[in-house]
């Protein structure tokens, strides 16, 4: 019984917890620019994200170890660092662009500026942190998150053609705009396999005692979860396609985007668009935050823990009250939310080698994870999409910004 | 070598400049059916005022920023528009707003 209730939390945690700022711009932009063309990369994206989050969970319950400690034990401190450093300083955007997400939720619904929402909401997030436990965080994050399924609702109201929605799905070369296209699917594999969700899934289970008996539990939550979650994208996406990309409407701020839900489900859709996301952003930052603090301590080899009071583990409470005020400051120099996270999200697929590698090393050392090493199907999807998606986005990041975004 | 430094820094310029007048053209088209879409929802009573309103902003913020690089008639008769459309959503004229609306749609 109670490795059903584990697996259906885990399931409503991938629903709930799967949308955030960068899912939900980067799907909508690629409905509204190219219609169902860039599902394949969500498709992708969620393929390669299930055989991580399946890895990090195998290597936490068999090692003991997250992902940052084992790299630092196995392939030494001076490389740990590297990708940690490229981490951090994404994570910094990637927090700027969930606050700013909730910011920009909470103007559609006062009409208040974001810049003036961003002090108060990362207050908000902190002391969610500082006063909660990790079963709070997960909890409230994936069930608020379920609000989430209206994208699926308007979708299906708007009756979307399943042919070309097939069609989608086989990847192929654009008939315009080609580095835009690459950039936007580029964004979505950034913004689907987020390195966070490593660090806060493998520290999770450590914190959550996992053992060799969890592997079932961990394989089934990690597919079905992350299926699940990928539908929500998918929803904005089709969303997008149906009411924007026919107008010939080009996202250029999140108003146009905040527009998707209201043919479907009329007075309930702005609202409901804004709920979405600022709930699931509230929910991203306080992960990303805590992801990044798990990420420093293992790396440092400090104590760390979100169960633990926070004066226990001050250098990990620190580290994550360090993380909200560098992400809260960065919309307040102004930044347009909307670019900031796609340039996050980009810049996270650049990144991604440097951040898996290391780890999917770990997974075929039998010193770790003893017989439970990865098979060759899971090695080669994940390494080959993400060296790919990192040269794309080395590509078309420079061609996206001479552009002019 | 100078001549040809100087006639690919051109062609570049030129380049350029058309990327910008095609980017204004889409920015224009993509902002006309933004306005339309909110000047039904407003008729609908499916947004607030206040959101109404500030998609309307940002639309003249995002057309002037780009109206700046090169000059627009499309773009100026737009901004005139939304300018109709902000008046009409403010005083509550539905009227005012269909009418709005209706030019929109011309």
């Amino acid at each position: 019984m109670k490795k059903v209730l584990q697996v259906a939390l885990g399931i409503v945690t991938g629903i709930g917890g799967f949308l955030e700022v960068g899912s939900i711009a980067t799907a909508a932009e690629a409905g509204a620019s190219f219609k169902y063309a860039l599902l394949w990369s969500i498709a992708l994206g969620t393929i390669c994200l299930i055989f991580l989050v399946e890895m990090t969970g195998r290597l936490a319950a068999i090692s003991k170890h997250a992902v940052a400690d084992a790299v630092r034990e196995r392939l030494g401190f001076p490389f740990a660092v590297i990708p940690r450093v490229a981490e951090i300083i994404v994570n910094v955007m990637v927090i700027g662009a969930e606050i700013g997400g909730v910011s920009l939720a909470l103007k559609f619904v006062t009409g208040i500026e974001v810049r003036v929402w961003a002090i108060p909401v990362t207050l908000l997030i902190w002391l969610a942190i500082w006063a909660g436990t990790l079963d709070f965080i997960e909890d409230a994050t994936s069930i608020l998150g379920l609000v989430s399924i209206g994208f699926v609702v308007a979708a299906v109201k708007m009756h979307p053609d399943t042919h070309s929605m097939l069609r989608g799905l086989i990847p192929s070369a654009p008939r315009h705009d080609a580095a835009h296209y690459w950039y936007i699917a580029v964004g979505i594999l950034g913004a689907t396999i987020s390195p966070y969700m490593f660090h806060f899934y493998g520290s999770g289970a450590i914190e959550d005692k996992w053992g060799e008996d969890s592997l079932g539990a961990n394989k089934v939550t990690a597919a079905l979860g992350m299926s699940f979650g990928a539908v929500m994208s998918v929803a904005v996406l089709v969303c997008a396609a149906l009411v924007l990309a026919p107008r010939g409407i080009e996202i250029a701020r999140y108003e146009q985007a905040a527009l998707i839900l209201i043919p479907a489900l009329g007075r309930w859709g702005l609202p409901l668009f804004a709920g979405t996301l600022g709930v699931c952003c509230f929910g991203a930052a306080m992960e990303v935050s805590l992801a990044t603090a798990y990420m420093v301590a293992q790396t440092l080899g400090w104590n760390w823990g979100e169960n633990k009071k926070p004066d226990k583990e001050a250098r990990f409470s620190m580290t994550y009250v360090i993380m909200l005020l560098l992400g809260g400051s960065l919309l307040l120099t102004g930044i347009d939310p909307l670019k900031l996270t796609m340039y996050a999200m980009a810049l996270t697929a650049v990144i991604l080698p440097l951040i898996v590698l290391p780890f999917v090393v770990l997974l075929n050392d039998q010193t770790y994870v003893h017989e439970h090493t990865n098979g060759p199907i899971g090695n080669t999807v994940v390494i080959v999409t993400i060296v790919l998606a990192s040269i794309v986005a080395i590509v078309t990041i420079p061609l996206e910004i001479m552009g002019g975004g | 070598m100078r001549s040809l430094v100087a006639v690919t820094i051109l062609l570049a310029l030129a380049c350029n400049k058309q990327d910008d007048a095609e980017k204004l053209q889409k920015s224009i088209a993509s902002w006309k059916a933004t306005l339309e879409i909110v000047a039904d929802a407003r008729l609908k009573n499916e947004v607030r005022n206040g959101f109404a309103l500030k998609t309307i902003d940002e639309a003249v913020e995002d057309l002037e920023g780009q109206s700046s690089k090169t000059t627009n008639r499309h773009a100026e008769e737009l901004i005139g528009i939304a300018a109709k459309l902000r008046q009409a959503i403010e005083r509550d004229d539905k009227s005012a707003i269909a009418n709005v609306r209706g030019e929109l749609a011309r």
